[in-house]
């Protein structure tokens, strides 16, 4: 079954639909939650970031409780069953750092203000550091014996603001200034090249085929959609690699053909 | 002149790819040096949350989530910072009210639900939130955040026979006063809650409660305190 290919309003109007569901994560997960989006508990579900998690088993000492194990796995298993099944959509409906970085574009877009490499119409060639850093994160889980990035994940360091003492929020905002001007310099630079979930997020959207994005017959490579891709994925070409794939629907919003159409299945 | 041209292509894209590949080497090595050698930064002892497991688990334990520090009702917990041990881990800042109905102690309030005797509600939220077992469960017996260390040159009991309001708060019978001149902490009773400091009017407090080096024996140790009951 295939979505799409509908009415311009539709397509045009599945943006700003985006963008009130990433508010409301922003609210949601920085005021509301109970918690840090790290860890919370909502309406029953207990929630844990799938990377804590995983730091937790490398450092190796919670086999030493088992009944806190299994809580643990099954609270992380929430947002991996959610990836399993709509792929990276974590980042482009829910990431907090996501959404803020993507005001800052807004913002950038509207004081004409182009970055470094868009200037030089070419965009940074650095591969996906992002598993390098993923590895890197659990090896060092390992060796440290403990979760040394959670205290430098700025996706942690926005949601806990209001629970550190004055000089963890002092670093943490230099954390967050670090992440959020590097988006000055290339857009979403920590997202695309840093960001150790969202390298977490792709392998696991591997096992993802739903909602993908999908050029039809009447795409005329003019390769709008891997300009406008905030991944830069080829959507026109034969046989692109979706799991990069945020499910942010931007080329499903902008095809000048309205060639994209949404593969619910 | 194309197989030349294609020649090149899959030269640079060889290239390429294997630029691409070292900078992630070099991502990978650095960043699992820099956040190994972060994670020994801080030294300085701290107080944890009631029901902490030994400082070396604890550490491989917390994910810094803040899940306790939101629950916490009287507040008492925040996120140490840059020189503590363990950046961005729970540390004991204000008191710990151990029964729901002490948040907010003071010396009437707490003598008043001493002398009813009755039990109060144990509150350990924080140990309910903790989603890695950071935090295990345990009885309000078995808290031992800490020891309570009384400044005799500054307190008022002891200089000037008078306030002893430690005496009155202390849930436990913790604080006594010692042959009539000034309050003594019992080391075996006291759980270190803070609410003795909480509650002492002098400033710098003549009452804090200090880690308990005990805490660090490994894991599985629980104090028993030598209550009677």
């Amino acid at each position: 079954m295939a979505t799409g290919g509908g009415g311009v309003g539709v397509r045009k109007k599945i943006q700003p639909i985006r963008h009130v569901v990433q508010a409301f994560f922003f609210v949601l997960l920085i005021l509301i939650v109970v918690g840090t989006v790290c860890s919370f508990q909502l309406g029953g579900i207990e929630f844990t970031e799938p990377l804590g998690a995983i730091q937790v088993l490398a450092s190796g000492s919670i086999f030493l409780a088992p009944e806190r194990l299994y809580p643990l796995l099954l609270s992380a298993a929430v947002l991996v069953v959610v990836t399993v099944i709509v792929g990276r959509a974590w980042c482009a409906w829910a990431c907090p750092i996501m959404s803020v970085n993507e005001l800052i574009e807004y913002v950038m877009k509207k004081r004409r203000y182009r970055t470094p490499s868009e200037r030089r119409k070419k965009k940074m060639e650095l591969g996906e550091t992002r598993f390098a850093t993923l590895a890197g994160v659990v090896a060092a889980a390992g060796i440290s014996g403990g979760p040394a990035w959670c205290n430098f994940c700025p996706i942690g360091a926005i949601c806990r603001t209001r629970a550190s003492s004055v000089l963890v929020a002092g670093a943490e905002m230099t954390i967050l200034g670090m992440v959020f001007s590097a988006t000055l310099y290339e857009k979403r630079f920590f997202c695309k090249y840093l960001c150790p979930v969202g390298g977490l997020l792709i392998l696991l959207s591997k096992l993802s085929s739903f909602f993908t994005p999908r050029a039809d017959e009447k795409c005329r490579s003019c390769k709008a959609c891997e300009i406008i891709c905030p991944e830069g994925i080829p959507l026109y070409s034969s046989n692109p690699d979706m799991s990069k794939c945020t499910k942010c629907l931007v080329c499903y919003s902008n095809c000048p053909y309205g060639a994209v159409k949404i593969d619910v299945v | 002149m194309t197989v030349e041209s294609d020649k090149n292509a899959e030269l640079l894209q060889r290239q390429g790819s294997r630029r691409k590949f070292i900078y992630g080497v070099f991502t990978f090595l650095g960043l699992t040096a820099f956040l190994s050698a972060v994670t020994s930064f801080g030294s300085a002892a701290v107080l944890r949350p009631p029901g902490a497991v030994s400082e070396e688990e604890f550490l491989s334990r917390c994910i810094r989530c803040g899940r306790c520090v939101d629950v916490c009702p009287s507040h008492g917990i925040k996120l140490s910072g840059l020189l503590d041990s363990g950046l961005g881990t729970p540390a004991m800042e204000g008191y710990c009210a151990v029964y729901l109905e002490l948040v907010d102690p003071d010396p009437e309030k707490n003598f008043e639900f001493k002398r009813n005797g009755s039990k109060g509600t144990p509150c350990l939220r924080c140990v309910d939130a903790c989603p890695t077992g950071a935090l295990m469960p345990i009885s309000v017996e078995e808290i031992k955040i800490g020891t309570a260390v009384i400044n005799r040159d500054t307190c008022l009991g002891w200089t000037h026979n008078t306030c002893f309001r430690c005496v009155a708060t202390c849930p436990f019978n913790a604080v006594t006063i010692v042959r009539g001149r000034g309050p003594s902490v019992i080391r075996d009773v006291c759980t270190g809650c803070s609410q003795c400091t909480h509650v002492c009017p002098t400033l710098p407090k003549s009452i804090v409660v200090h880690p308990y080096p005990e805490r660090q024996l490994g894991y599985g140790y629980r104090w028993r305190r030598g209550r009677g009951a």
